[in-house]
């Protein structure tokens, strides 16, 4: 799903704070199919742009674009852009309120219009997409599950109703190690299958392994959008963003400036450890 | 000193326990980080040492006893809490409030209470905040909100859970400061719980938990050597010793 966005700006108005422009003319093209980071300073803009993206806000000003759907149009419609765009927020597993994992699971879909046998079929399939079993999970409490597997469960809920872009806030805070991999995984298959991913974190490490794209926002302006690569070896914009670089690229300047030859581009523990292996003395150059 | 010997807990209704005979000590002045899975007891220990949970076993803070009623009060104020989700411990209505908040109950006089209060705001950057509603703020703001309403209590000892891992590297870098200042200028004793392995670099002792149980405690450097171990256990070594590590075999 393609989203596109020309001098996108919006403003918060209060009764009690001053006007806060929150987006400030942002063009953007997301292409379909990528998996898009999004990343800048707290009060950047960040949750503000994604909750355009399936019409929880309206442009200020500008245009936005999401698919076929015109979202500065007062008549664009916005349930068959819900449907299809899924927003999983901060902390998900705070969103689970039913008594059973099913239940919680096939809330969305039936409100869709989904019923009867298709609607096992939907629970049982975004479970499995998060890696848990209808048949083992699906008659327990939601609130007796551990945090990993709450947060599987709120984004299961998010999957079942199977949307063409995935949009994920700070997808692995407050995870362990393993549980955030599972996420992580669960983004890439759920790529592979030709969807658009869109996610906000301040983890470089995670943003490093996991985008193709990232877009930097900066006082509620578009800094930089690019790839990875793009973004991480621009030392203007990462600094004028106060980014930290990943960890594997900062180590591969540290070999560098030790006098070895390595490439700077390495966003994975793996392919760090490939290229340390492939060290010898005479690659110092 | 705080000192916890033979610490266990189960939540009421669970059959397994989430606490099983933890025992260590945090000295003033020192720095521990804990670090484990999660279920693997972390918070639950936290919640243990100023008795939101009352925990079997004996502890005690400064020779006060965790379980002895009439000095709770004093381990509250000697001990303070930051969390990874402020909202959790943020009551008052206005920035100003919520850090003159806990300094209420110390009975102290008005000119002494407002001085403190000034210098937090100062300290945290929130004087142009200070009539603002903390449900306003933004994430990181209302985390500096929640160390001003600690640090303004001057506690001997700082509980902080995951504070960073909502917050972008400038909000992050804050905190951090913050932490070496209390150790630094009031000695205070400091426990960080954190699901980065970078951030327990620094620490005097790194304890590890797994499944209720405290299975290490040591020298951080001693405890990143153990790489399998931790690898079974769901936790990673900073990036950096692990390719150092592997560095050092390879040439």
């Amino acid at each position: 799903m393609k989203i596109v966005g020309e001098n996108l700006s919006y403003t918060y108005r209060s009764p009690y704070a001053p006007d806060h422009r929150a987006l400030d003319r942002l063009s953007f093209v997301v292409r379909p199919g990528r998996i898009l980071g999004i990343v800048g300073p707290s009060g950047s803009g960040k949750t503000t742009l994604i909750q355009h993206f399936n019409g929880l806000l309206r442009p200020g000003s500008g245009r936005l674009r999401v698919g076929p759907v015109d979202l500065t149009d007062p008549r664009a419609d916005i349930n068959w852009l819900r449907r299809r765009v899924g927003l999983v927020f901060q902390f998900p597993e705070f969103q689970l309120f039913e008594e059973t994992v099913y239940k919680d699971v096939i809330f969305g879909p039936r409100n869709l219009g989904v019923s009867g046998e298709d609607l096992e079929a939907r629970a049982a399939s975004a479970l499995e997409w998060v890696g848990l079993d209808l048949q083992k999970i699906g008659n327990h409490s939601p609130f007796h599950l551990s945090g990993g597997e709450k947060r599987r469960v709120a984004l299961a809920c998010i999957l079942a109703m199977q949307p063409q872009c995935l949009i994920l806030d700070e997808p692995t805070v407050g995870l362990d190690r393993y549980a955030a991999q599972r996420v992580e995984k669960l983004v890439f298959q759920y790529h592979r299958n030709g969807k658009t991913v869109i996610f906000i974190s301040h983890d470089m490490d995670l943003v490093a392994r996991l985008a193709q794209d990232i877009m930097v926002l900066h006082k509620g302006r578009l800094l930089q959008y690019g790839s990875r690569t793009d973004i991480f070896l621009d030392e203007t914009v990462m600094k004028k963003a106060s980014l930290r670089l990943p960890r594997t690229v900062q180590y591969m300047r540290k070999l560098r400036a030790r006098g070895y030859a390595v490439p700077l581009n390495i966003f994975t523990l793996e392919k760090a450890r490939r290229i340390v292996r492939g060290l010898n003395p005479v690659s110092r150059g | 000193m705080i000192d916890l010997q033979n610490i266990s807990y189960s939540y009421p209704g669970s059959r397994t326990a989430a606490l099983r005979g933890v025992s260590f000590q945090l000295a003033p002045g020192e720095k521990i980080a804990l670090m484990g899975a999660n279920g693997s007891g972390k918070t639950t220990l936290v919640r243990c040492i100023n008795r939101l949970l009352k925990p079997s076993g004996t502890g005690s803070v400064d020779g006060y006893a965790l379980d002895r009623e009439e000095d709770l009060w004093e381990i509250r104020r000697r001990v303070g809490m930051v969390f990874q989700n402020p909202d959790n411990q943020i009551v008052a209505t206005t920035v100003v409030r919520e850090i003159a908040f806990g300094l209420e109950n110390l009975g102290l006089g008005q000119a002494v209470m407002k001085e403190r209060v000034e210098s937090a705001l100062e300290k945290f950057h929130l004087q142009s905040l200070r009539e603002t509603s903390p449900h306003l703020l933004s994430g990181g703001e209302r985390q500096r909100l929640a160390c001003a309403s600690v640090w303004v209590m001057d506690p001997r000892y700082l509980i902080l859970d995951e504070p960073t891992s909502l917050l972008d590297p400038q909000g992050r870098e804050e905190i951090m400061v913050f932490i070496d200042q209390a150790r630094h200028e009031s000695n205070a004793g400091v426990l960080i719980v954190t699901q980065y392995p970078e951030e327990a670099l620094d620490a005097d002792r790194l304890l590890i938990m797994h499944a209720g149980r405290l299975i290490m405690d040591d020298l951080p450097a001693h405890v990143f050597s153990h790489e399998r171990k931790l690898k079974s256990m769901g936790l990673g070594l900073p990036v950096e010793v692990e390719l150092d590590r592997l560095l050092g075999s390879t040439m």
